[in-house]
């Protein structure tokens, strides 16, 4: 079982989250935020190009940008939004993990195995 | 100078070709001059002695026969001659005795691993599997080194650990040994130092550039090898000067050298996985169920991998079926507070969905991620608390339904194939076979008995069909022998007395 990015995710994909709005907001915040990303990404400012979930940073691009505001312009869409929204997303990014061990339990990756038999590395 | 020499060429070559003249006008003369009776006699003694030649040529090569392909290897393969290492490897009878064609094609895919990658040579080669209808293991085998050479790492893999799979009676030694030294060299350049252990002494498989990598991540690790102690100094000495690639794996004798022997196993304790802090803190949601159940949902949601498969994750480590529990329970509690909260929407955006109906839909999409989280983490079905709890019963429900379904697809796809006479290129029959028993054995795994008594009449049904038909229309002897041996253990597992006197006869069974 795999994380697939290509399905829509409650928590990471929420709407709200994408456009860093919270489950109160007016529908006019909806479109005001939205143009002003819209515009950021337009003019592809970094701070515009990733948004907060509580299942880390995503990136946001402009289809998911209007897919949001289309899916809070629906009230049945947006009362399901509303509820995965009830979590707000993390203020800050998250720590960096912490840096790989350079030695695990054995020796480094031998990066000429492949050579040792005269093969070319795949 | 040089005049001088192509004057002696050309006088060398005139001299041999009167030379094959004369010999020829001889036997002309001889055959003419005499009787007709004693030309045809003269000609059929010529004859025998041509064949009496041959045969002692075969027999010649049958003698000397296990020496010939180590000889190809090192000579002809590796100076990545593709075209000569596929017709030279016909000499190696003795190595490829039941797999000629195969020999073949593992001696072109060897080669061409041993030069840069050649797009022309890689699809001739890719013609000849293709061309060769039978699916014995050097086509599997030279598929997956094909593949490793166009860069794809990970169906190489997939299709050489295939090989394991195949009946060893049936598999030509050298091909299993080819695609356990790509496995073992493609282990040690990931640092995947256990499967080096494990892989790299293994019975029949083994080679001296294997033993070599197992001993020396062996001594270096501080552990028993399967079935032998951990290597002295004197012994990694030798294995090293006996192994291929002396030079680049110097540094690594050094360093096996200098770490300490384990004359005994000491199990060391597991080293701490380095924890991923969780993004949202569920404690600081304790006052709000609703945000305090998707704080801890989305806890074990980002610790999910990233690529499909992949074991031993920081998820299998730390979602333990009380963590499950926990959060089948935090959820339990959130739905009369999620309810409520729901209805109030509905009224304030006079939505025609009503709250009972929007909530049933958030509760199966947890389900469903539930059941993905449980089936990540190798949680079996027997730990959802079903009886307590309604979120955790829908979730099993989930799983179950992912578990059974998947099985019986790939059953059913084996039988219309099967029933179609749909054979698949060599390789992908292997990798097919394999993907289903992978797919059956984790269901079993996660679904216990229950599940495996529900599976094994159609399993069985479909699979004996499927190793029946390899076995009398496609002559595979090597990959439908293991599928029968399987399916007996299945029988014994579930005690189906009927299946087990089938699978007796099947294995027993010779060709």
């Amino acid at each position: 079982m795999s994380q697939k990015s290509d399905e829509f995710e409650p928590l990471g994909d929420n709407p709200f989250h994408v456009l860093g709005l919270r489950p109160d907001c007016t529908r006019v915040d909806v479109e005001r935020e939205g143009q002003k990303l819209l515009g950021m990404l337009g003019l592809k400012l970094k701070s515009a190009a990733t948004y907060m979930s509580p299942l880390g940073p995503r990136a946001r691009t402009e289809d998911k940008v209007r897919a949001a505001m289309a899916a809070l312009r629906d009230h049945e869409k947006r009362l399901g939004h509303e509820f995965w929204a009830s979590l707000p997303p993390p203020a800050t990014p998250p720590k960096p993990p912490p840096a790989p061990e350079t030695r695990g339990p054995g020796p480094a990756p031998l990066a000429e195995a492949f050579a040792a038999l005269g093969w070319r590395r795949s | 100078m040089s005049s001088r020499i192509d004057a002696a060429l050309v006088l060398a070559r005139r001299a041999l070709s009167k030379v094959a003249a004369l010999v020829a006008a001889a036997f002309a003369v001889r055959v003419l001059a005499v009787e007709p009776t004693y030309a045809v006699a003269s000609a059929l003694a010529y004859l025998i002695l041509l064949v009496a030649l041959g045969g002692w040529l075969v027999a010649l090569l049958d003698l000397i026969g296990g020496i010939v392909w180590p000889v190809l290897r090192r000579t002809v393969i590796a100076a990545g001659l593709v075209r000569a290492s596929y017709w030279l490897s016909l000499l190696a009878r003795a190595s490829w005795e039941r797999d000629r064609e195969g020999g073949k094609l593992v001696a072109a895919a060897l080669a061409l691993l041993h030069r840069p990658h050649d797009a022309a040579l890689a699809t001739w080669l890719e013609g000849k599997i293709h061309a060769n209808a039978k699916t014995g293991l050097g086509g599997i085998v030279a598929t997956g080194l094909l593949a490793a050479s166009r860069g794809d790492s990970d169906g190489a893999r997939d299709i050489l650990a295939g090989a394991d799979a195949f009946d060893p009676d049936f598999a030509p030694a050298a091909a299993r040994r080819a695609a356990n030294d790509w496995l073992v060299a493609d282990a040690a350049s990931r640092g995947d130092w256990i499967t080096v252990i494990r892989r790299g002494v293994l019975p029949g498989q083994a080679t001296a550039y294997t033993r070599f990598l197992a001993r020396a991540a062996a001594r270096i690790r501080g552990e028993a090898l399967p079935g032998e102690p951990n290597p002295t100094d004197f012994g990694l000495w030798i294995s090293w000067l006996l192994a291929p690639g002396r030079k680049v794996m110097r540094p690594l004798l050094v360093e096996a050298r200098a770490a300490p022997r384990v004359l005994h196993q000491r199990k060391p304790p597991p080293p701490q996985p380095a924890m991923t802090v969780p993004l949202v803190d569920p404690a600081a949601h304790a006052d709000d169920p609703v945000a305090h159940a998707q704080a801890l949902h989305a806890t074990w949601l980002a610790l999910r991998p990233k690529t499909p498969g992949q074991a031993g994750t920081e998820l299998e480590q730390r979602l333990s079926a009380t963590r499950m529990q926990e959060l089948c329970r935090a959820w339990e509690e959130a739905w009369p507070h999620a309810e409520r909260r729901m209805r109030q929407r509905v009224a304030v955006l006079t939505t025609q969905t009503r709250a009972e109906e929007a909530l049933a839909g958030i509760r199966r999409a947890v389900a469903r991620e539930l059941a993905e989280l449980a089936r990540a983490a190798r949680l079996p079905l027997a730990t959802f608390e079903v009886e307590v709890l309604p979120t955790a019963a829908l979730a099993a429900e989930e799983l179950r339904a992912e578990l059974l379904t998947g099985v019986e697809t790939g059953s059913e796809e084996l039988r219309a194939r099967t029933a179609a006479d749909r054979r698949l290129p060599p390789a992908e029959e292997s990798r097919a076979w394999n993907q289903f028993r992978r797919r059956y054995e984790e269901a079993v795994l996660l679904g216990g008995m229950p599940l495996r008594y529900l599976l094994f009449p159609q399993v069985h049904r479909d699979v004996c069909g499927y190793a029946v038909w390899l076995w009398n229309d496609r002559k595979e002897y090597g990959l439908s022998g293991p599928m029968f041996r399987w399916l007996l253990a299945e029988a014994e597992a579930v005690g189906d007395v009927e299946a087990i006197e089938l699978q007796r006869k099947n294995v027993g069974a010779k060709r």
